[in-house]
């Protein structure tokens, strides 16, 4: 069965133009969180993705050591992602987690028989579970905790998901259409 | 994706076939795993130690724990 959801990923107005013209060839992000691949803020936990991918491109923008903006507007797309059941790991329903979890049991178990462990990073075993050919993974969706400006000036960090995201391993086969939905300013933003 | 009888075939099929040795570099040198250094191993059985040692069968060397042997170097 064919799944088809909105994505919304937030970025600055001039690699939007680039994401947007190449289909995100220039956009992978840190595999860490749900492995390799373009990041977007879908529907789930919040309700509002695309007021999270708009407020992830103002906090990004913000370059701490040198205390100014890396850019001045922000931006937000929104991408239909497209992805057969079979390829589908949603780590918000039980069975995904389910499945995960056993990957990283065996994973664990193997490695123990050396005395060592690795830290347990999520993204990494989905990496190592496609790149080796176990699962046909083309696109995973999770609950994380992110922080945004606010939570980044305050320093708070709360263990409890505020937004679901997902990763398109390869844009070119699972996205089927982009648009720029919203343009603004950033200093308007952050008054 | 639901971990079903064939999905969990091919990942027991994977691990089966890896040597510990070949998933442990991989992860570390493909993946970029970290080791987990402060990982102590607790509530472990161990039911035997190996022990290996060299024994010549041609020893001439001097026991110095041996009395005899320190009056006869003397």
């Amino acid at each position: 069965m064919l799944l088809q959801f909105s994505g919304f990923h937030g970025t600055s107005v001039n690699a939007a133009k680039q994401i947007v013209s190449s289909n995100y060839e220039s956009s992978i992000g840190d595999d860490e969180w749900l492995g390799k691949g373009v990041y977007f803020f879908v529907n789930g936990i919040s309700s509002k993705p695309e007021e999270q991918a708009k407020k992830w491109s103002i906090a990004e923008a913000w370059d701490k050591n040198k205390q100014v903006n890396k850019y001045n507007s922000y931006c937000v797309i929104n991408s239909v992602i497209e992805v057969e059941e079979d390829s589908f790991l949603d780590l918000t329903k039980e069975e995904g987690v389910e499945l995960l979890t056993y990957i990283s049991e065996c994973f664990e178990r193997k490695i123990r028989k050396l005395n060592k462990r690795f830290k347990p990073i999520d993204g990494l075993l989905v990496n190592l579970a496609r790149d080796e050919g176990i699962l046909p993974i083309d696109v995973v969706k999770g609950n994380f905790y992110i922080k945004f400006a606010k939570e980044r000036i305050k320093n708070i960090t709360l263990r409890t998901s505020n937004c679901t995201i997902c990763t398109v391993y390869e844009p070119t086969k699972n996205i089927t259409s982009s648009n720029i939905i919203e343009i603004g300013d950033i200093k308007d933003e952050t008054k | 994706m639901k971990l079903n009888k064939e999905i969990k075939n091919r990942i027991d099929q994977y691990f089966e076939n890896i040597s510990p040795e070949e998933l442990y570099f991989k992860a570390i040198g493909k993946y970029g795993f970290e080791e987990d250094l402060d990982f102590e191993i607790d509530n472990q059985l161990f039911d035997t130690v190996g022990q290996t040692f060299y024994c010549s069968n041609s020893d001439n060397s001097v026991d110095t724990n041996d009395m005899e042997s320190l009056l006869l170097a003397a």
